[in-house]
């Protein structure tokens, strides 16, 4: 058991490693452009663009942080709005992975549903480790996001259209195994469709009563 | 050439008549109706109309009841379908129609003339966004970069994956046949069924069929 952590721990540092190395990295690259842009031309559409790229760049290592801490980003509060939670997280998979397209659907469209602090940890452990799992490992070039609010239960859907994987074999690291359990201690339901290229569908049934 | 534009919506007809008048210039008389029944009319006086246009969710004869009707009568016309709602299921039956131009309400003026300046060759024109429905149907086809184009989207909520399950829906196939197309379980067919009923507001597929069916998006199925 010991041993299955530590990997995990190594996978997750080497994503973040190569993630750092991939956004980060570049973009200052080509911020150095920017600044040597404005040196040789100091036009003011030169430091607009400058500008716009550290904007850029602040927002990308913000969203990076959010996503690989295991905090929630509004912690100020004790209740969590779920549909801004997940806005947000979307916002920050956005900032991280700008080339996919991100569609989500809440509904009622003013659904306010709130849990308390605790389980939205929880909660969202589980839902940025399905999201994350797509955008960096599934190659996908959307998502869809769903949330529907019923009378007893909250239904959160994730679909992406990237490779998929085949789910009697899971891949290691993703903590998919640990994610069943936990949802069940919240008197929920997670299913996990996959099929290799054909995408991943994900299903979290979330009793509200045990929100 | 001759042009026949069916479509109730009047102010929308005559925007678009007036419209077509000033682009197409004198090679092309344009005449038109506001429901299936006068354009049958019209067909009755005039036989020379070489292009019908028409929308599909019309009072008394629909538009693919007119089209079939015509088709009868003058196999070589060229047919354009203008249409604010489309399924699958209308797609495929608007195929054996033999149709040559497939333009969904959203597009521009200019789109709808080039559909008509085009008509003559013979590819079919179909408007960009629902290329994938004229295609195998898989999710990447069905032109989900146009996210807030369909009004399904907009005003229901539903997302292309729901829209999807919802087609596959009204052609009363079971959980696990939809499971099937779309390489999920049925269990995972169930739930988006319920958020369909839930954003709908009905409770059952037949409720959901009529809903449809008031709003255009399917039609009646004419035996």
């Amino acid at each position: 058991m010991k041993k299955q952590e530590l990997k995990i721990r190594n996978e997750e540092r080497k994503k973040l490693g190569r993630l750092l190395h991939d956004t980060i990295s570049n973009d200052l690259m080509s911020l150095q452009f920017f600044l040597a842009n404005i040196k040789d031309n100091p036009k003011s559409e030169n430091v607009k663009d400058t500008i716009e790229k550290v904007d850029f760049i602040r927002r990308q290592v913000r969203s990076i942080s959010h996503l690989y801490s295991n905090e929630l980003p509004t912690s100020s509060q004790d209740k969590v709005v779920l549909k801004k939670a997940l806005k947000d997280l979307l916002i920050d998979c956005a900032n991280v992975h700008p080339d996919i397209i991100y569609n989500y659907h809440f509904f009622p469209k003013k659904t306010s549903f709130s849990i308390s602090k605790d389980i939205a940890s929880e909660v969202f452990m589980i839902i940025k480790e399905l999201v994350l799992n797509a955008v960096n490992h599934g190659q996908c070039s959307s998502i869809e996001f769903t949330l529907t609010e019923h009378e007893q239960e909250i239904i959160i859907m994730i679909i992406d259209d990237g490779i998929g994987f085949d789910i009697t074999k899971l891949p290691n690291g993703i903590g998919l195994k640990n994610i069943n359990e936990r949802i069940q201690s919240l008197k929920g339901k997670c299913s996990i469709d996959s099929r290799i290229n054909y995408g991943t569908t994900i299903t979290l049934e979330l009793l509200k009563s045990s929100l | 050439m001759k042009l026949l534009i069916v479509e109730d919506h009047i102010a929308f007809l005559e925007g678009l008549v007036d419209f077509l008048e000033n682009k197409l210039g004198s090679d092309w008389v344009i005449s038109s109706a506001s429901s299936g029944t006068s354009a049958l009319q019209i067909f009755n006086q005039k036989h020379s109309i070489n292009v019908l246009m028409t929308d599909l969710n019309l009072p008394g004869i629909n538009g693919s009841e007119l089209i079939k009707e015509v088709k009868n009568r003058h196999p070589k016309i060229k047919v354009i379908v203008l249409t604010m709602y489309y399924s699958r299921a209308i797609v495929s039956r608007l195929k054996e129609l033999e149709i040559d131009a497939f333009l969904t309400k959203n597009i521009t003026r200019e789109e709808i003339l080039d559909a008509l300046l085009n008509i003559n060759s013979n590819e079919v024109f179909i408007t960009e966004e629902i290329k994938g429905l004229f295609k195998d149907y898989h999710m990447e086809d069905a032109g989900l970069h146009q996210e807030n184009i369909d009004v399904f989207i907009r005003v229901y909520s539903l997302s292309r994956r729901e829209i999807e399950v919802m087609d596959l829906m009204i052609d009363n196939k079971s959980n696990s046949e939809i499971g099937e197309e779309i390489f999920v379980s049925s269990e995972t067919v169930k739930s988006h069924r319920k958020n369909i009923y839930k954003k709908m507001g009905v409770n059952n597929v037949l409720d959901l069929y009529k809903l449809l069916l008031s709003k255009g998006y399917v039609e009646m199925p004419t035996h």
